[in-house]
């Protein structure tokens, strides 16, 4: 698991996921998530194509970011999700707290 | 043909939980992308032994992982023996909450049930067996 944040267009934070998000990965991807809201973007948006697994350790990462984004006024998305890890936010509901987006390109038009 | 492995149940011991989880995968020659739902519920239930199972005092206890292919069926059972528990009798999270009431409690065990055509829990001989299959044809 790794994660990497960089500048998109228009003042947005793209974290890219990277491997499989488990118990192990959960603290480091939530730090990295926390410290790229604590920066104030206009938007963080959390691109998953190369995200392979998620467990509710992941989950919870998730959701632990999302809130401190809301809670900071940042907007917070996820996008590219691959089918599996798709199921996981459906199957637990995170789908509809988190906004999932198709891909990044929409995901940066809505944050626009 | 069932395979079998042990592993402490500790949390640094989750990977190779999964290694052996995925070594017997790729020996039964079963399609990649069915797995990931026995991964998640194997991290799910070993960690909740991790968290829960060993008493506070002395040793972790040992995780034990039974593998067997039936046809398209796929069957895991994962016993230990910790402090006796029924995920199962756990009650469900409320999926439909806002996120600011969401709880993330009872998550794990959720998505085992979800993910799982038939779960099942039994205490005997002095340990937790839990007993999951699904169909990956």
């Amino acid at each position: 698991m790794n994660v990497s944040i960089e500048s998109a267009e228009g003042g947005v934070s793209v974290a890219r996921s990277h491997g499989r998000l488990d118990f192990g990965a959960s603290a480091e991807f939530q730090k990295a998530l926390e410290a790229a809201v604590a920066a104030k973007p206009k938007g963080l948006v959390v691109e998953c194509s190369a995200l392979e697994y998620v467990s509710s350790a992941g989950l919870r990462a998730f959701l632990v970011a999302a809130r401190a984004a809301k809670a900071g006024g940042v907007g917070f998305a996820a996008c590219a999700l691959q089918p599996s890890v798709m199921e996981v936010f459906e199957v637990s509901g995170f789908s509809k707290i988190i906004d999932v987006k198709t891909d990044l390109a929409a995901a940066l038009a809505a944050m626009a | 043909m069932s395979h079998s492995f042990r592993v402490e149940a500790t949390s640094d011991r989750l990977p190779e939980a999964n290694a052996g989880l995925d070594a017997w995968w790729s020996g039964a020659g079963l399609p990649t992308e069915a797995r990931f739902a026995f991964e998640l519920v194997l991290e799910e239930i070993f960690m909740n032994v991790v968290m829960h199972g060993s008493p506070p005092e002395g040793s972790p206890c040992v995780v034990e992982v039974r593998l067997e292919r039936q046809g398209e069926q796929v069957a895991m059972e994962i016993a230990d023996d910790g402090l006796p528990f029924d995920p199962l009798a756990m009650d469900d999270p409320d999926t439909s909450a806002p996120m600011d009431e969401r709880r993330v409690g009872g998550l794990g065990v959720y998505l085992v049930r979800e993910m799982m055509d038939s779960v099942q829990y039994r205490h005997s001989e002095g340990r937790n067996h839990l007993i999951v299959s699904k169909s990956v044809g």
